[in-house]
C-alpha cells in the first residue's frame, strides 16, 4: 500500500500506542518514543516492520508513541494508520490478508 | 475502570466554562486568551475532572483535578486534542508547559525544542522538527559563502510593512554581507500573514542581499505567546524574550548569523523590556544587537500600530506618509480594502 | 493466531458485559474477570471518526488473544448507519462467537444481517453458520416484533431488551420496581421462550446505585430471564449468584432427573414424580438446572 496522506491511529492511554504516519519519498522512517524501549524497543520495531510488510508498505515516516502495548495493538494501530493513509480504512478490507 | 468521556465544551456555555475557570485556578493557571478549541473530561456523575484546550496547532490550558490525577486522565485528553488537531489537518504540534511537566509530556511523544529555568519547556511531537526548520534554512545557495562574510538578521512581523521597516533593513543590508530577514509567519495579526509577506517583499525587492525565511512555529508574536502558566505580566515578557532569544541564538549560529538588527521602541513598555533583555543575553552568547533608532517623520517616529490606527479611521494621507509607495498601493487595491474593512470591525487595532 | 472452537447455540449466559472495542486496555484481559460473555462494542462506546480504527483493534484481539471459554460477542451499528456491514465482515473474519445486531426492529432486519453474515462466511471461507446472532430490542416496535425476530433465523440464540432508547421512547424515566419497563420485559421474555430462545435483561445504568442494581437483578431472574448485560466488573458476582439456581431448586430437579432416568431405563411411557404427572419440558428444564448449578460452582451432588 502506499502512504498517500498523513494519518493518526490510536491513542496515549496506556496499554495503546498512538501511530502517526507522512508519507516520504522513497524511505521507510520509524521513530519510536516508549517508556519499555530499553526492554521492548526491538520487538516492538519488529512488530511495526512486520507488519507494514505484509501490507506491502515501502516508504513512509513513522512516529510511535508506545504507551506499553501488546504486539496485537501495535499491529492494529500500524495497520489502522496505513489504510487511513491509504483513504481505504472504512470498507472492504482485506481481513483474511491481514495475518 | 471508571467511565470518562472527553466532551467539546463551547465557550458559549458559561456555566461550564466557569467550572473550566476553577478547574484551571485550582493547578495555577488562568485561561488563555486565546483558545480555539475546549475539550471537558467528565466523570460517571458528568463532573467535570479535567480540561485542555487547542490554539491553532499548539496544546493548551492542561489541567486535571489533583484527586483525579494518576487515572491516565491526561492521556486520554490529550489523545483527543490529537484527533481534533488532526480534523484541523494541523500534524506538527507544540505545547508550552512547565518545567515539571516536561517528563510527562516526553512520555507522550514530545520532544523539547528550548527551555527557559524554571519557567517552561517549548515541546514538539517531532523528534527532528527543529533540525528539519534548520536544515531547510539554508537551502539557498548564497549560503555557501557564509564563512567569510558578515551575516545579520531581522525578525519582523510587519503588521504592516511601513518606511520605518524598510530603514531597519536597508541599513542592515548596506551594513552586512547578507541579511537573513526572518518574517513572524504566525497569523494572528490582523493583517493576514500572506499579505504581510508580499508588503515585505515588495518593499525590499531593490535590496540584492536580503534572505527570506518564514518563521513558522518556532518564533511566534507576542499576542499568542501562551502565558496562562506565567505568575505576572512581566514573567511573561522576560519569558517569551528568553526562549525566543534561545531559539533565535540556535538559528543564528546554524546560519552564521553575527549581527541582529531590532528597532528602538519609543512607545510600547513590553516591546522596551524584551529589547533590554535580548540586548543583554544575545551580546552574552556572542551575537551583536544592534538597536536602531526609530525613522522619524515629521519628528514622530513611525509605528505600525499608528498606520493600522489610520487605516482604521481611513486616514489614508496620514499612511501615505509612513509607508513605502508598494504598501500604500496595496491598501488602494481591492484586496488591501478587504484587510482596511477587517480593521473596522476589529475594536482593538493599536495591540496587535 | 487465534481460532476459537464452533460457538454453542445454547450454553450458559448470565452475565454479558460491554466493553469499549476500540480500548487496548479493557479487551486485552476481559476474560480475567469471568463473565459468560463479553460484548465488545464497536456502536455507541466507539466515536464516529474511530469506527473504522476499532475493527483493526478488534480483529487483531481476536486472532491473537485467547478468551478461552469466555463468549465473544460484537455489538455492531445499527443497520441504518454506513458501518454495519463492515462491522459484520470483520466480525466474521476475525472469528467472533456471535453478532449482536442493535436496535432491531424486524424479523427483516435480522435476515438482513443474517444474509451480509453468510456472504462473509464464504468471503472469508468461514464453516457457513457458525457466527451465532442475538437482537436487541430497544423501541417499542421492536419488543412488539420480538416472536418474529426471536423466530427470523436459526443462528439467532436469544433476544436482549435494552432499556436507554426504549424509555425515551415510551416518554417514560427510570423507576424504583420498575414498573415502566414491565410491560416491555414481559413481552420479551414471553417472546422469547414461545420461539425457543434465551433472553436477557438491560443494563443497570447507574453504577452508584447498587441497591436499585440488585432489585432489577432479582426481579430479571423472577421474570424469567436467562441473564443480564453489564458495564461494570463489580456487578458480574452479583448477578452470577442471582441466576444461579437455589438450594431447593437443585434438590427439585436431582429428583426429576433421578426419576427420569429410573422411569426412562423401565421404559415406562408416562412419567409420573411423587405420584403427579410430568411433562417432559420440566425434564430438559431439570437438566438445565443442574448443568447451571455445575457451572455456577453451587452443585454438590452426583449427577
Amino acid at each position: 500500500m502506499e502512504i498517500k496522506k498523513n494519518a493518526v491511529a490510536g491513542t496515549l492511554e496506556s496499554s495503546d500506542a498512538q501511530i502517526t504516519v507522512e508519507p516520504a519519498q522513497g524511505k521507510l522512517e520509524l521513530n519510536i518514543q516508549s517508556s519499555v524501549l530499553n526492554q521492548y524497543g526491538r520487538q516492538i520495531k519488529k512488530v511495526i516492520l512486520e507488519t507494514l510488510d505484509n501490507l506491502d508498505v515501502k516508504s513512509g515516516r513513522f512516529y510511535v508513541v508506545d504507551k506499553g502495548a501488546l504486539d496485537c495493538t501495535i499491529k492494529a494501530r500500524v495497520e489502522g494508520a496505513v489504510y487511513r493513509s491509504a483513504d481505504a480504512a472504512e470498507k472492504d478490507i482485506k481481513w483474511g490478508a491481514l495475518k | 475502570m471508571a467511565d470518562y468521556t472527553v466532551e467539546k465544551i463551547y465557550t458559549s456555555d458559561k456555566r461550564t466554562m466557569k467550572l473550566v475557570d476553577e478547574l484551571l485556578n485550582n493547578e495555577g493557571i488562568k485561561r488563555d486568551k486565546n483558545l480555539d478549541y475546549t475539550c471537558g473530561v467528565f466523570n460517571a456523575r458528568d463532573e467535570l475532572v479535567a480540561t485542555g484546550s487547542c490554539f491553532k496547532n499548539t496544546l493548551r490550558c492542561l489541567a486535571v483535578n489533583h484527586e483525579y490525577q494518576g487515572e491516565g486522565l491526561m492521556n486520554l485528553m490529550i489523545s483527543h486534542l490529537v484527533d481534533i488537531e488532526q480534523e484541523r489537518d494541523n500534524w506538527h504540534l507544540f505545547v508550552y508547559t512547565k518545567v515539571s511537566a516536561f517528563k510527562f509530556f516526553k512520555t507522550l511523544g514530545f520532544y523539547e525544542i528550548a527551555r527557559v529555568q524554571d519557567q517552561l519547556v517549548f515541546l514538539e511531537n517531532r523528534p527532528s522538527g527543529f533540525t528539519d526548520y534548520l536544515a531547510q534554512l539554508d537551502s539557498d545557495d548564497h549560503l555557501k559563502l557564509k564563512k567569510s562574510q558578515k551575516v545579520a538578521s531581522v525578525v519582523m512581523n510587519a503588521n504592516p510593512f511601513s518606511l520605518g521597516h524598510q530603514y531597519l533593513i536597508e541599513k542592515a543590508a548596506a551594513e552586512n554581507d547578507i541579511v537573513h530577514l526572518f518574517m513572524v509567519s504566525d497569523d494572528s495579526s490582523l493583517i493576514p500573514f500572506e499579505d504581510r509577506k508580499r508588503l515585505i517583499l515588495a518593499g525590499t525587492r531593490h535590496l540584492n542581499n536580503v534572505i527570506y525565511h518564514e518563521s513558522g512555529s518556532y518564533i511566534i508574536s507576542s499576542a499568542t505567546f501562551p502565558s496562562y502558566f506565567l505568575k505576572d505580566s512581566e514573567t511573561v515578557i522576560k519569558t517569551q524574550a528568553q526562549l525566543d532569544i534561545d531559539i533565535f541564538v540556535e538559528i543564528a549560529n546554524y546560519l552564521g548569523i553575527t549581527h541582529r538588527y531590532v528597532g528602538s521602541e519609543p512607545f510600547s513598555q513590553v516591546t522596551s523590556i524584551y529589547n533590554d533583555i535580548m540586548v543583554r543575553e544575545l551580546q552574552e552568547r556572542g551575537v551583536t544587537c544592534m538597536v536602531v533608532p526609530r525613522l522619524k517623520v515629521d519628528g514622530a517616529a513611525v509605528s505600525a500600530s499608528q498606520i493600522r490606527l489610520a487605516l482604521k479611521e481611513d486616514r489614508l494621507d496620514d499612511v501615505q506618509r509612513w509607508v513605502p509607495q508598494t504598501t500604500l498601493d496595496f491598501f488602494k487595491s481591492a484586496e488591501g480594502q478587504r484587510v482596511i474593512a477587517r480593521l473596522h470591525r476589529s475594536t482593538n487595532v493599536v495591540h496587535y | 493466531m487465534i481460532t476459537r472452537p464452533k460457538p454453542e447455540k445454547f450454553r450458559l449466559r448470565r452475565s454479558m458485559m460491554f466493553m469499549n472495542a476500540q480500548k487496548p486496555g479493557l479487551i486485552k484481559d476481559a476474560y480475567i474477570y469471568g463473565t459468560d460473555s463479553i460484548i465488545l462494542d464497536l456502536e455507541d462506546a466507539v466515536a464516529e471518526n474511530q469506527k473504522d480504527m476499532a475493527r483493526f483493534s478488534l480483529y487483531n484481539a481476536m486472532k491473537s488473544i485467547d478468551y478461552g471459554d469466555t463468549e465473544v460477542i460484537v455489538r455492531i451499528n445499527g443497520l441504518e448507519t454506513p458501518h454495519w456491514q463492515e462491522d459484520i465482515r470483520c466480525c466474521v473474519a476475525a472469528g467472533v462467537d456471535g453478532i449482536r445486531i442493535a436496535k432491531c426492529e424486524s424479523a427483516d432486519d435480522v435476515k438482513k444481517v443474517e444474509a451480509a453474515v453468510d456472504s462473509a462466511e464464504k468471503e472469508f471461507g468461514v464453516e457457513e453458520g457458525r457466527t451465532l446472532l442475538m437482537a436487541a430490542l430497544e423501541s417499542p416496535l421492536g419488543i412488539m416484533n420480538a416472536y418474529q425476530i426471536c423466530t427470523a433465523s436459526d443462528r439467532l440464540f436469544g433476544c436482549a431488551i435494552s432499556a436507554g432508547d426504549f424509555r425515551k421512547s415510551m416518554h417514560v424515566k427510570i423507576e424504583k420496581g420498575g414498573i415502566e419497563m414491565f410491560t416491555a420485559r414481559g413481552q420479551v421474555v414471553m417472546a422469547a421462550r414461545a420461539a425457543g430462545v434465551q433472553c436477557f435483561d438491560t443494563m443497570w445504568p447507574n453504577i452508584d446505585d447498587e441497591a436499585g442494581f440488585e432489585a432489577e437483578t432479582i426481579q430479571a431472574k423472577k421474570l424469567g430471564f436467562d441473564g443480564k448485560s453489564l458495564v461494570n466488573p463489580r456487578q458480574i458476582a452479583f448477578v452470577h449468584q442471582t441466576f444461579a439456581p437455589t438450594q431447593k431448586e437443585i434438590a427439585y430437579a436431582e429428583k426429576l432427573v433421578r426419576s427420569f432416568n429410573e422411569q426412562a431405563d423401565s421404559g415406562v411411557g408416562v412419567y409420573t414424580v411423587d405420584g403427579k404427572m410430568v411433562d417432559i419440558p420440566f425434564f430438559e428444564d431439570a437438566r438445565r438446572t443442574i448443568d447451571m448449578a455445575k457451572k455456577t460452582g453451587v452443585y454438590h451432588g452426583d449427577l
